[in-house]
């Protein structure tokens, strides 16, 4: 089938897009780092000095701040995430769920120039996950997930998500969610067939539930470890959140995700998720007294009532 | 005048035996197999899924265009993602020959 050839190679299109603006904007057109205020700001990302308080650009949301509590409670957080568990497995390489899905949705689109496929056929390529055994499928599993240890690892680098759209990875979960699910569902797990048994969803050679389990499985565990690593960026991005400046002009577009757009309202959401989620600052006397080396914790319950969190 | 031409519902897929009137009719319709609720609800997340992937990465391109940056953003991230793309591609074109 064409269809999911021209979905795969969608997805290699895409991916050239975003490597060639790396490219370019790094090499080619890199941003005047003093033109744009957003861009001051990341670099008071990345020099890892501390001095954000000194940064004209930084909106705080905690006007007061005596430049010592600032980013302390970060410290903590620079733990586990990075390092998420190396789930094996693939992601996206779904070539079994692209060649059933892409079927289902060539024919939804009612523009199939072909005979109708086999659906059994179809759905035997798909379930049984005949190609996914293949040396070169392996491989893009290991690339997959290791694709996102650089991101991860970036970002705890720089105690923050900004610039990234979460909306990828929120896509990219549900995507090995979806496609999780859809090999929890196949009635090829769960039942063994004779040859176009089970209401012709079996293949001409019958169903074996255990072979396809055999080959299926490593799979699911993939996508579900993959899974885990996307989440781990949801979750850097719950802590660090976005850095205003960056967002300002974002925020007009109103193509963000709207995830996206609550966080862009508050400036700096680096502790955690209640900390700018709900609100911007904590009251004033609270951020006062709070010691530099006071540890997160501490932080986060005496911030606690003033956001009437259930936690309190 | 000729017959009118008449709209005739597809045929079942081969060997399609649907175990209701409406998978019948879903799989008539959508032109694959859905014998049973379980494979309609299987091959529905695997739809899911497929578009989740298909509009993932638009918004990040449109970010770094906007921003005029790709701050934030790991090389090693997009070009290994990238590169399990590439490897996908010849498992869909069902061919042999990988290039990887």
């Amino acid at each position: 089938m064409w269809f999911q050839q021209v979905v795969g190679l969608y997805y290699v299109l895409v991916d050239i897009v975003l490597v060639s603006q790396y490219f370019y904007f790094t090499n080619i057109d890199p941003p005047e780092l003093l033109v744009g205020h957003a861009l001051d700001y990341d670099d008071s990302i990345d020099d890892d000095d501390d001095n954000d308080d000194n940064d004209p650009y930084l909106v705080d949301s905690e006007p007061e701040t005596n430049g010592q509590q600032q980013k302390k409670p970060k410290e903590k957080e620079t733990r586990s995430n990075s390092s998420g568990s190396p789930g094996r497995g693939r992601s996206r390489s779904l070539a079994s769920t692209l060649i059933v899905v892409v079927s289902m949705m060539f024919h939804l689109a009612g523009a199939s120039p072909i005979a109708a496929t086999s659906a059994a056929a179809a759905l035997d390529d798909g379930v049984t996950l005949q190609d996914l055994g293949s040396v070169l499928s392996w491989f893009s599993t290991l690339l997959y997930v290791s694709s996102r240890l650089p991101q991860l690892l970036l970002n705890l680098r720089r105690r923050s998500t900004s610039g990234l759209a979460i909306s990828l990875f929120v896509a990219a979960f549900f995507g090995n969610f979806f496609y999780s699910l859809s090999l929890l569902l196949n009635p090829l797990g769960h039942y063994d067939y004779p040859p176009y048994g089970g209401g012709g969803i079996a293949g001409p050679d019958g169903n074996s539930r255990a072979e396809w389990w055999s080959r299926a499985l490593p799979f699911l565990l993939g996508a579900s470890g993959v899974l885990g690593l996307d989440a781990a960026v949801g979750w850097q991005w719950l802590v660090w959140g976005e850095r205003a400046p960056e967002d300002f002009d974002e925020r007009l577009d109103g193509d963000e995700e709207d995830e996206c757009l609550v966080l862009a309202e508050d400036t700096w959401s680096r502790w955690w998720p209640w900390n700018g989620w709900f609100e911007d600052s904590p009251s004033e006397e609270e951020e006062e007294e709070e010691e530099e080396a006071k540890p997160l914790v501490d932080d986060r319950t005496s911030l606690l009532p003033s956001y009437g969190s259930s936690r309190g | 005048m000729s017959a009118p031409y008449i709209h005739a519902p597809p045929d079942l897929p081969p060997h399609c035996e649907p175990e209701t009137p409406v998978l019948a009719l879903l799989s008539q319709s959508l032109g694959t197999c859905l014998p049973s609720y379980l494979a309609f609800f299987s091959t529905a997340a695997g739809v899911l899924s497929i578009v989740s992937w298909l509009f993932a990465q638009i918004p990040q391109i449109w970010k770094n265009y906007r921003r005029g940056s790709v701050e934030g953003l790991s090389l090693g991230f997009l070009a290994i993602w990238l590169a399990g793309d590439v490897c996908v591609l010849p498992s869909l074109a069902r061919s042999v020959a990988g290039s990887c």
